[in-house]
């Protein structure tokens, strides 16, 4: 109970003029990013991660939770009417939806049943969110800086190994993000570290330019090669009376989003799962249960299941982020930089040390979970208009925000030149097949699995055992830790003698 | 379609080539400039954290490249650089003669010129990210963009 008074405390924090219209501004953003096919919300969240300089903390992070958490619903929409996906999470509600659209002539039908569903999941992820966020700090605590350390070891080889095809793939670019994170200055002493005879290196390779290259101007590489193609909408006009669903479809609605709901929060926890794998794995259950029509048909049960579990996985993944400082994913990951950018240290005394903010950003996702349903619902009339901006007119606006947005976060160009490079590496890693994710989780947080190392190692004189060994939770993660450091080996030498044979996919 | 024109290039192989040499250059300039451990007091030192990363990228670099070596050669369509190219020349059109003239030249070369879109489409996109980069990141962010040298010149800097 205590935890739903903070949260009663957290409305107190957002219903302030700035906040509210930050939420707002944030939900409105965070839908068109997330409806215009090819951006998504990891390089979305970096894009207009500048916009927030002008706020404070509280009010810059409930803007970027608002900007994440709505990109969920836009992602549908694109989805829904073209049949290519906003976001990745918002791959198999196409799978239904299009067909719900298209064969059964129901297209805003399909976009509020993936609205209510949203809506849903959401709410039921951060009701699970204000249980289990405070109960994870409260272990959290018991960690020392051994436990923290392979904790955040674990956080980030998991990622590597989750995110993308290959594993080894995934944990290269992890020790290259650690060591990009390693430029600078060293985190205890201070003194300048790897900067290479530089004068710009000396205050390190600045978070922002980095992330928006990463994502943001990769990402524009790679749209030249989608940015001719013709895309085939629904040819029916949009109205909002005309999308009403009926009580029959909102009770077909009701199980699959309630059922998924639950599976995507737990799924938002764990670290490099995230909403993608939740809308896989809610759309899949589903096929478990019965549903009135053959899912992949246009079954209302198909964009439920997988909407509602995007959505609180989104929702989920602000628990371990807020917690233990741990994000889920790389737009958490993100989030965690923006974080720290402004001076907050999550982790276990977040929700101790600084309620206002703690209690504050969740009480917001509740806010942008609202915002986000209604302008869903004002938009519908418009939205082919909107989903119908030539990828090729984005291009040249989106490399102008890369600009701007390097530039203000440097004020020189030497911000510029690190995007720039940072954002030709992603789009080679991208083309290879690396993701780049784990690298952007590994940059965020080196300094802080650094500082626990060195403490770890300095209290216990240098005993490895004793870091590694010294309590059950620390043997315990260890555990997990060689597990998946030794799995991708293991894999690589029984593939090449040939004891193992990988499925090939589809 | 323009830039059509493609290269195969063995990038899945190179990248391991390139994780090694960035391993090596922080192992070896962590030893040599910033140590690992100092045996007197027994703490770890600069180059502690770095060292260990090191060694592991170039282990896991070696383990790659030889999961790559069976690896088709990766295409590269020249469209893709334009990107960078385009940006690049956009940068140093902001050197001469400033941010803000900089992106009314860039949006119309690249949407009239490049993508032969209308004179309305263009404007249209030129308005839009005047309003990002003159009310939104100049006059609210207070961000100083570089006005140039023409700029620098008439400004009397």
């Amino acid at each position: 109970m205590e935890n739903f008074a903070m949260l009663f405390h957290g409305f107190g924090v957002v219903f302030t003029p700035t906040n509210i219209g930050a939420c707002l501004l944030g939900s409105i953003l965070g839908l068109i990013v997330g409806a215009m096919p090819g951006i998504g919300s990891l390089a979305g969240v970096a894009l207009l991660l500048p916009l927030t300089y002008k706020f404070d903390p509280t009010t810059a992070i409930i803007m970027l939770g608002a900007l994440y958490y709505s990109n969920m619903y836009g992602g549908a929409f694109s989805a829904i009417l073209l049949n290519i996906p906003g976001d990745s999470p918002a791959v198999m509600t196409a799978v239904d939806g299009y067909p719900m659209a298209t064969v059964k002539k129901r297209p805003g039908q399909a976009l509020m049943t993936a609205n209510a569903s949203s809506c849903i999941g959401g709410i039921i992820g951060m009701l699970i969110l204000v249980i289990l966020g405070p109960a994870l700090a409260e272990i959290g605590l018991k960690f020392g800086y051994a436990e923290m350390m392979v904790l955040l070891l674990v956080a980030m080889t998991s990622i590597g190994w989750l995110v993308g095809g290959n594993p080894v793939q995934g944990v290269l670019l992890t020790f290259i993000g650690i060591l990009v994170a390693s430029i600078g200055m060293d985190v205890q002493t201070g003194s300048p570290r790897y900067d290479f005879g530089n004068i710009y290196l000396l205050g390190g390779v600045e978070f922002i330019p980095f992330v928006i290259g990463t994502v943001g101007f990769a990402q524009l590489m790679q749209l030249m090669d989608e940015k001719d193609i013709k895309v085939k909408s629904v040819d029916m006009k949009l109205t909002i009376r005309g999308s009403m669903l009926t009580a029959h479809d909102y009770k077909r609605l009701l199980g699959p989003s309630v059922r998924a709901g639950l599976m995507g929060t737990f799924v938002g926890v764990l670290p490099g799962a995230g909403a993608t794998s939740a809308a896989f794995l809610g759309y899949a259950m589903q096929k478990a249960f019965k549903s009135e029509e053959p899912l992949g048909t246009g079954a209302i049960e198909g964009i439920a299941a997988s909407e509602s579990a995007n959505n609180a996985a989104a929702a989920g993944s602000f628990a371990p982020l807020l917690a233990l400082g741990i994000p889920g994913s790389g737009t958490g990951a993100v989030l965690l930089g923006g974080l720290m950018m402004w001076g907050l240290n999550p982790g276990p005394l977040l929700f101790t040390n600084d309620p206002d903010f703690a209690w504050g950003l969740i009480a917001s996702l509740f806010v942008s979970n609202i915002f986000a349903l209604a302008i869903s619902l004002g938009v519908i009339p418009m939205l082919l208009r909107i989903l119908q901006v030539p990828i090729k007119l984005l291009i040249p606006v989106v490399m102008v925000v890369c600009f701007v947005g390097a530039y203000a976060s440097t004020y020189s160009m030497f911000g510029v030149m690190i995007m720039l490079i940072a954002g030709v590496c992603g789009y080679v890693f991208d083309k290879n097949g690396y993701s780049t994710a784990p690298m952007l989780l590994a940059f965020v947080l080196a300094p802080l699995l650094e500082d626990n190392m060195r403490k770890a190692f300095i209290r216990t004189a240098g005993d490895i055992s004793d870091v590694f060994f010294g309590s059950a939770i620390a043997t315990v993660l260890t555990l997990v830790l060689i597990f998946i450091c030794a799995f991708p080996v293991v894999r690589t030498i029984l593939i090449k003698t040939g004891k193992y044979t990988p499925k090939k996919k589809g | 379609m323009k830039g059509n024109k493609s290269v195969k290039l063995p990038t899945q192989q190179l990248i391991p080539v390139v994780g090694l040499i960035i391993g090596l250059l922080f192992l070896l300039k962590g030893i040599k400039d910033y140590g690992f451990w100092n045996s007197t007091t027994h703490t770890p030192t600069a180059g502690f954290f770095p060292i260990i990363i090191a060694v592991a990228l170039c282990l896991l670099s070696v383990l790659a490249f030889f999961q790559s070596i069976k690896k088709e050669k990766v295409e590269y369509t020249l469209r893709n650089w334009y990107v960078p190219f385009g940006f690049v020349l956009f940068i140093a059109a902001i050197y001469i003669i400033g941010t803000v003239p900089s992106t009314i030249l860039f949006i119309i070369a690249w949407v009239k010129g490049y993508e032969k879109m209308s004179w309305k489409t263009t404007i249209i996109c030129v308005i839009f990210c005047l309003i990002i980069v003159i009310p939104i990141f100049t006059m609210w962010l207070g961000i100083p963009f570089p006005v140039g040298k023409i700029g620098e010149l008439i400004l009397g800097y």
